[in-house]
């Protein structure tokens, strides 16, 4: 297997704090690869580091043997990284399908004059960017919420609809943090299934979680 | 019913609108009247793509309406190009000027980025108030009237045709860019920042798009305003009031709906028409209803009468 994604020695701080040191690990391609720690560890500012949110202060990041630190998180995702957020970071006022038709944007190329006069091409974008969506939206189990606004669903569900948009731009490996945090038992046990249909497909999966449970049934390995 | 869409009703009822004033009412000072609300409702769409799209607020777009005032008003007079020519050079001028401010100005958020285009506001006003030679300074300046197929464009019946068929491009525009991928992109920036980042969207590259156009709507009413009204004077085109205005349109309305920015526009224009009867006591009825509506009405006249509208039918 293949190294998709290598961090080596990699330490921010944010005023006095350090929030990561010195953190190393090499992620091969086609894992479910998950990251366990007490909360306040730093998990998710690895996750920020990684997806471009934040610039490490030492270290690399390099995805698929490409530097990447320093890089803009749109850069990286067309570059096939897709993460979720601890906080949900969804588009409360777009409708569910609009949420990941967004998810598609890095694979809709119609030029802005096009976009302007509505030319056939844009139409066609458009309804293919629809159709992937419905698509996904039905993979992740939320078929029923196609048209509901996002303020209107409930958070399990905008849980799944946030992996659905990750998925939306074809990454080649995806960050999930805490996908299972505040979820029932059957919600937990769906997400499960979810990042194991995932991993199915070939995605590597990169995975913060309190749950150890879910952690143990579903990892390769972990940190 | 699906076929009713926000978009199809919103175009369909201007059309409707625009046909029938004339019929309706036949007198020149409510064809003015309706020129205004057409003329400053395509500013406000172009606004509200800035504002109620992408979430990022403008305090200063009446310079983009100066600097298309003045297009129509200084090309012919100083440059001998004519006035329709002069209407896209407006055009393009506006959007090199909020191509090259666009840059450093749109990395500000908020507050920041409120008082900045601020500036740029004031900046545009003073310029066109100092170079009197140009623009005959605070006095304004006479616009010529432009000819079209050998007519020289000049009644207000002319221009309320122009005026009211521009505005149904314009919003049709704006309906094409809200359904497309730019549209999704801008609501999403809105909505948040980081996530939209993270899926892959250039958060620089549509801010500035979205400026660019706006900037263009705000100087195509500009144009129109100029030859509709044939004077213009710094204040009455760029002055901070007027961005107040299209701002009060924007946000009275309702943000983040094209047919509000219209309806929104209608109010701003009507209201002191209307308030007249209360003669020196106008301005202060007119503050007055303006801070009800917002009170009363935050997310927007028309998104709340709808929201009632629909709340009954349930």
């Amino acid at each position: 297997m293949s190294t998709l994604l290598e961090i080596k020695n990699v330490s921010i701080s944010f005023g006095g704090v350090q929030a990561v040191r010195d953190v190393s690990l090499s992620i091969p391609e086609g894992v479910v690869f998950s990251i366990i720690g007490p909360n306040g560890a730093g998990k998710t500012t690895l996750f920020n580091i990684i997806s471009g949110l934040y610039v490490p202060q030492a270290g690399a990041v390099k995805l698929r043997g490409a530097d990447i630190v320093g890089k803009r998180p749109d850069l990286l995702a067309r570059n096939g990284l897709s993460r979720t957020f601890q906080n949900l970071q969804i588009f409360t006022q777009m409708s569910a399908i609009e949420n990941v038709m967004v998810g598609r944007h890095i694979h809709e190329r119609t030029s802005t004059v096009a976009q302007l006069f509505s030319l056939p091409n844009v139409l066609r974008e458009n309804r293919a960017s629809r159709a992937a969506a419905t698509k996904l939206l039905t993979y992740v189990g939320l078929e029923k919420y196609i048209d509901s606004m996002a303020s209107a669903m409930p958070y399990g569900a905008l849980k799944r609809l946030e992996i659905a948009r990750a998925l939306a731009t074809d990454p080649k490996i995806i960050l999930l943090d805490e996908p299972a945090a505040g979820c029932n038992a059957t919600e937990t046990a769906d997400v499960e299934q979810l990042i194991r249909r995932i991993a199915d497909t070939g995605v590597t999966v990169l995975l913060i979680e309190h749950d150890m449970k879910l952690i143990m049934r579903i990892s390769d390995r972990i940190l | 019913m699906k076929f009713l869409t926000p978009r199809i009703l919103t175009v369909a009822l201007l059309v409707i609108v625009v046909a029938l004033t004339p019929v309706v009412l036949q007198s020149n000072y409510y064809l003015r009247v309706m020129t205004l609300i057409y003329v400053f409702g395509l500013a406000a769409i172009g606004l509200n793509l800035l504002m109620g799209f992408a979430g990022q607020v403008s305090l200063g777009h009446a310079g983009f309406v100066g600097i298309g005032a003045y297009a129509v008003g200084i090309a012919p007079t100083h440059l001998g190009i004519p006035g329709l020519y002069a209407i896209v050079l407006g055009a393009g001028v506006s959007a090199a000027v909020a191509a090259i401010i666009g840059k450093p100005i749109l990395k500000l958020r908020g507050h920041y980025l409120a008082v900045a285009t601020l500036g740029f506001g004031f900046l545009v006003a003073l310029l066109l108030t100092n170079e009197a030679s140009w623009t005959g300074g605070p006095d304004g300046m006479s616009v010529p009237r432009p000819v079209i197929f050998g007519t020289r464009i000049r009644t207000v019946e002319q221009w309320y045709w122009i005026t009211g068929g521009v505005l149904i491009l314009g919003t049709i525009i704006a309906y094409n860019i809200a359904s497309s991928s730019t549209g999704r992109a801008l609501r999403a920036i809105h909505d948040s920042e980081i996530a939209a980042h993270t899926v892959g969207v250039d958060i620089a590259k549509q801010k500035f798009k979205v400026f660019v156009i706006s900037a263009v709507y705000a100087s195509l009413a500009g144009s129109l305003l100029a030859l509709s009204n044939g004077h213009i004077t710094p204040d009455s085109t760029a002055g901070f009031l007027r961005s107040v205005e299209l701002l009060t349109m924007v946000v009275l309305g309702g943000l983040g709906s094209i047919a509000s920015s219209i309806l929104g526009t209608a109010v701003v224009v009507l209201l002191p028409q209307v308030l007249t009867v209360f003669h020196e006591y106008e301005h202060l009825v007119l503050g007055l209803v303006m801070m009800l509506c917002i009170i009363l009405m935050p997310a927007g006249v028309v998104p709340t009468i709808l929201r009632r509208i629909k709340g009954r039918a349930t």
